[in-house]
């Protein structure tokens, strides 16, 4: 396996006038060349800050990487300047937001959105620039491409612009592509059209692939590992099968039970989180999951719990996994 | 690594402290947008200027012995001076005294203008938009038709019309005025009227007053206080332009547009003062309204701060 | 396209025949008539000129004479000026406040934009502060002062322009930005307020990270959305510029539209009020649709052309 993302100790702070927040803590994870990783946590846990800073895309006033390192291809990224900066976006690394209904230029045909970064990158002329747009729209299925080039993304129903959102990010044959919650905005039927072209483009294309999502069922469709993140922390990280089949840390179980399933008594209730995320302006003392958590020690408030290894792959920062921590009652496997 | 105690790994006994977890207490949005309104300095300061000049104009003529009238021949042309503080004009008239009148008359018009303006205009377009359908229709054809004309031009020629004095000038602009506020109302009330919040009182069974006072006016508050604190500057410059142009207030009265069009010949005399007072308090009471206005719509329209 | 051309013109139509009745009626409201002042001239010659004028028919046939007028463009004789028509009044005054309007149109335009986008992309930076400090200044001063400070400075003191007057490309320096002043500094509002909104927008990101830089992302993805609120207020400043060369045409003794229409004011010269009126409108509402359309060109969603899709 080749290494091609390799961030270290990210963290990053947003500035306001009443407050910090420390939006990313100490966040270490890496991309295989080819490999499909996924970032999971609810809204508000850091997930999309630790994508767009992978891009530099964080409000520049703002939101700030106070330490760490995001290594691309063996050059870093944090320290590059804007001209080196824009070689990277879009070029060697592709976006897709979530978004479709706002993140295309009202005034600009699909295709040219799309031919655009032929132009700037590769050089291309209009034309032939244009040619290759027609060839992706195709690719991504859509029926009647030279049709659909010449149109406004209003004109497009919202299933279809994120196929021209992902023809965008795909058009220079990216090595990374960082796709952040790809599917929360669409049709549930339409959701599993999306994850299923990206994955066959994937496979096609052989680019890697950071998914961002609070959706385990997306996870589950196509990523190779899992990073589970909780109040800009990274809890527990494994392969698919390590964190669904043996979760460790008590937030990624909670994750897991709260997916409906379809043997399911309808006149069960559905598994919650009691509680909501800590304010990360305050960072807390202890483990920051330790107020919801139902297996929670008097360690956990006091000590920021350690990263244990389950294997060569699979870690979990919890409490939970000390050997001291015997007699408090296991989180173990759950059967899917 | 840290080295953690043994005893600690113990089950927490108070068990789930969600408590802690409390809510913010939220505060209601006038509040919320009058804490953001106070804290717009330059706001506060153009909130400062227009009691400051209602204060003036009040009591204004008052403080000095001299009456906005009273020629005396002796004393034109003065500059000012411990005795005239603003000097005096052509015919002697202290000028002081004269700024004064022509403040409380370029408020008043420019304040009554636009209350005219929102009685007629919230009525106009709070009609159209409830009854909706042909009326609508008919209504809003008519105000399209007087928005497409050249507002002054119309205020011009009613004032030709209508007898010289200070009730035509406010007719003459608040005849043309009330469109733009018409329109706004119903805009704003056509927006609230499809909203999720009106459609929950109406399904739970809220008559068409309620609907229409507890929550379709105090929601288009906003906009209107926005559009009301904008348009008091463009009322006064309507009348100083009037004046302006020789067809403001009659004489002897003084408006701040008939002091500038009479002092418009000094800048070849020479007696600079008769021009400076009048220009530059008009020129702060339009200042200190319009940065009111940014700083209420920045207040009431949190979305648009930035 | 054509439908759409076609409704506008019908509204144009109506918004015209509006103004005309309206005009016709305030002028027919007036007491007394021009020939009121001249009190020694004898009443039979009084008549005489009265019924040269047609101001002794009845209102209806005035009014329908009027209306005859505007439909061919005619509008008859003035009453003051001697041996002209109002059509010759308006071909001698409308050249010069045209070139007055847009001139000061094309600064409003030019500084405004060039104004808001400077004080955006510095946002929250002094030069932002000071660019809005002017603006707001530039709404607050009214234009006839403007030009009183214009000319006291420029003319005056240093002597570069002439006071007043017209004539020559000096004449019309300190009218046209005295004019521009006040839509300058709306539209300079304007434009930065629209480009911090559209930097907000998820689009702006999907540039970004598509690796747009530059001029490519100031004007394709910027400026492109940003200025589309600009141009619907275009109309609006037309207005303001047309109305605003009353008073600035009155002060700097420009023999344009704008100085005929206040004289005829004053003069009571119903002809050349009727005349200037119907024409001021007719230019605003020209341009109005003007703006409708090219406010469908650069925005796709407005859809004018109905029947394509």
């Amino acid at each position: 396996m080749e290494l091609l993302l390799d961030v270290n100790n990210l963290s990053i702070t947003f500035k306001s006038k009443e407050k910090t927040v420390h939006a990313v803590r100490n966040v270490s994870f890496h991309v295989n060349k080819g490999e499909v990783l996924a970032i999971v946590g609810e809204s508000g846990c850091g997930k999309s800050v630790t994508a767009k800073s992978i891009m530099r895309l964080l409000p520049e006033k703002t939101g700030r990487i106070m330490d760490g390192s995001i290594m691309f291809d063996g050059k870093e990224i944090t320290t590059m300047n804007k001209k080196e900066l824009v070689k990277y976006r879009g070029d060697r690394i592709g976006m897709v937001f979530q978004d479709p209904m706002s993140s295309l230029n009202p005034t600009m045909t699909v295709g040219d959105q799309i031919a655009e970064g032929l132009m700037i990158h590769k050089g291309y002329k209009k034309k032939k620039a244009r040619e290759k747009a027609i060839e992706l729209i195709r690719q991504v299925r859509i029926a009647n491409p030279v049709h659909c080039c010449t149109k406004y993304p209003h004109q497009l129903s919202g299933g279809m612009r994120q196929r021209i959102v992902i023809a965008m990010a795909l058009i220079c044959e990216p090595d990374l592509l960082i796709a952040d919650e790809p599917t929360t905005a669409l049709d549930v039927t339409i959701q599993a059209e999306i994850l299923n072209l990206l994955k066959e483009l994937q496979e096609k294309m052989g680019m890697a692939i950071i998914i961002i999502t609070h959706d385990l069922g997306v996870v589950a469709k196509f990523s190779d590992r899992v990073n589970v993140m909780y109040a800009g922390e990274i809890v527990e990280r494994g392969t698919l099968r390590e964190i669904f089949y043996h979760p460790q840390h008590p937030y990624t179980l909670g994750l897991l039970k709260s997916i409906p399933k379809l043997d399911h008594d309808f006149c069960e209730k559905l598994a919650v989180i009691e509680g909501s995320p800590p304010d990360l302006s305050i960072l807390p003392k202890g483990c920051a999951f330790s107020e919801r958590c139902s297996h929670a020690m008097d360690v956990c408030d006091q000590y920021h719990p350690e990263q244990f290894d389950q294997s060569s792959t699979h870690q979990v920062s919890c409490w939970l996994t000390d050997s001291r921590a015997s007699r408090a009652p296991r989180v173990y496997s759950i059967t899917h | 690594m840290q080295s953690v105690p043994d005893h600690l790994f113990s089950k927490k006994q108070s068990g789930l402290n969600n408590q802690k977890l409390s809510l913010k207490k939220s505060r209601s949005f006038w509040k919320d947008a009058f804490y953001r309104l106070r804290e717009n300095k330059l706001a506060m300061t153009g909130f400062g200027i227009i009691i400051g000049l209602i204060i003036m104009s009040i009591i204004g003529p008052f403080i000095v012995p001299y009456s906005y009238s009273e020629q005396s021949l002796l004393d034109s042309n003065l500059p000012p001076s411990l005795n005239h503080w603003f000097g005096t004009d052509d015919l002697g008239r202290d000028l002081f005294s004269r700024t004064w009148v022509g403040a409380r008359i370029s408020l008043f018009i420019g304040i009554t203008a636009v209350v005219i303006d929102v009685i007629v205009g919230v009525l106009w377009g709070g009609i159209a938009a409830y009854k909706g359908g042909k009326t609508d229709e008919i209504m809003m054809r008519i105000v399209d038709i007087l928005y497409g004309l050249p507002h002054l031009l119309i205020t011009i020629l009613l004032m030709v019309v209508l007898e010289p004095g200070l009730l035509t000038i406010i007719i003459a602009m608040a005849a043309t005025g009330w469109v733009g506020m018409a329109r706004l109302v119903r805009g704003e009330i056509l927006r609230l009227k499809e909203s999720e919040f009106v459609l929950a009182t109406k399904v739970m069974g809220g008559g068409l007053f309620r609907i229409l006072f507890k929550q379709l006016i105090p929601n288009a508050m906003g906009p209107i206080i926005i559009s009301i604190t904008l348009s008091v500057p463009g009322a006064i410059f309507a009348e100083a332009t009037l004046s302006f142009l020789g067809l403001g207030v009659p004489v002897p009265l003084a408006s701040w547009g008939t002091m500038t069009s009479e002092g418009l010949v000094t800048l070849l005399t020479g007696e600079i003062w008769r021009l400076f007072f009048p220009a530059f308090f008009i020129s702060l009471t339009m200042f200190a309204f319009n940065v009111l206005g940014d700083g209420l719509r920045d207040a009431l329209d949190p979305k648009l701060k930035r | 396209m054509l439908q759409f051309m076609f409704r506008r013109l019908i509204g144009a139509v109506i918004t015209l025949f509006f103004i005309i009745t309206l005009t016709f009626v305030l002028m027919s409201a007036i007491p007394g008539d021009p020939f009121t002042s001249d009190a020694r001239v004898p009443e039979q010659v009084l008549d005489n000129l009265r019924d040269h004028y047609g101001l002794n028919d009845p209102i209806m046939v005035q009014y329908f004479k009027y209306l005859k007028g505007a439909l061919f463009l005619d509008f008859g004789p003035s009453i003051k000026w001697d041996n002209q028509t109002v059509n010759e009044l308006i071909a001698t005054g409308f050249p010069v406040s045209a070139i007055l309007g847009i001139q000061a149109l094309a600064i409003a335009i030019f500084f405004g934009i060039l104004l808001g986008i400077i004080a955006a992309f510095n946002h929250n930076k002094s030069f932002d502060y000071m660019a809005m400090i002017i603006a707001i200044l530039g709404l607050s001063v009214p234009s006839f002062i403007f030009a009183t400070i214009l000319i006291n400075f420029f003319a005056i003191k240093l002597q570069w322009f002439p006071v007043a007057t017209w004539g020559t490309w000096q004449h019309s320096i300190l009218p046209s930005i005295a004019l521009a002043v006040a839509p300058m500094a709306y539209i300079a509002r304007l434009t930065r307020s629209s480009i911090l909104e559209v930097l907000s927008m998820d689009y702006i990101q999907t540039a970004l990270a598509k690796g747009v830089t530059g001029y490519r992302f100031i004007i394709v993805h910027v400026l492109r959305n940003a200025l589309i609120p600009v141009v619907t207020i275009l109309g609006p400043i037309t207005a303001t510029i047309l109305t605003g060369s009353f008073v600035i045409e009155q002060i700097f003794g420009i023999p344009g539209l704008g100085k005929y229409f206040v004289e005829g004011i004053s003069d009571r010269d119903y002809p050349l009020i009727l005349g200037t009126s119907f024409f001021y409108s007719a230019i605003l509402v020209f341009f109005v649709i003007l703006v409708d359309i090219a406010y469908g060109v650069i925005d796709p969603r407005i859809k004018l052309i109905k029947g394509r899709d």
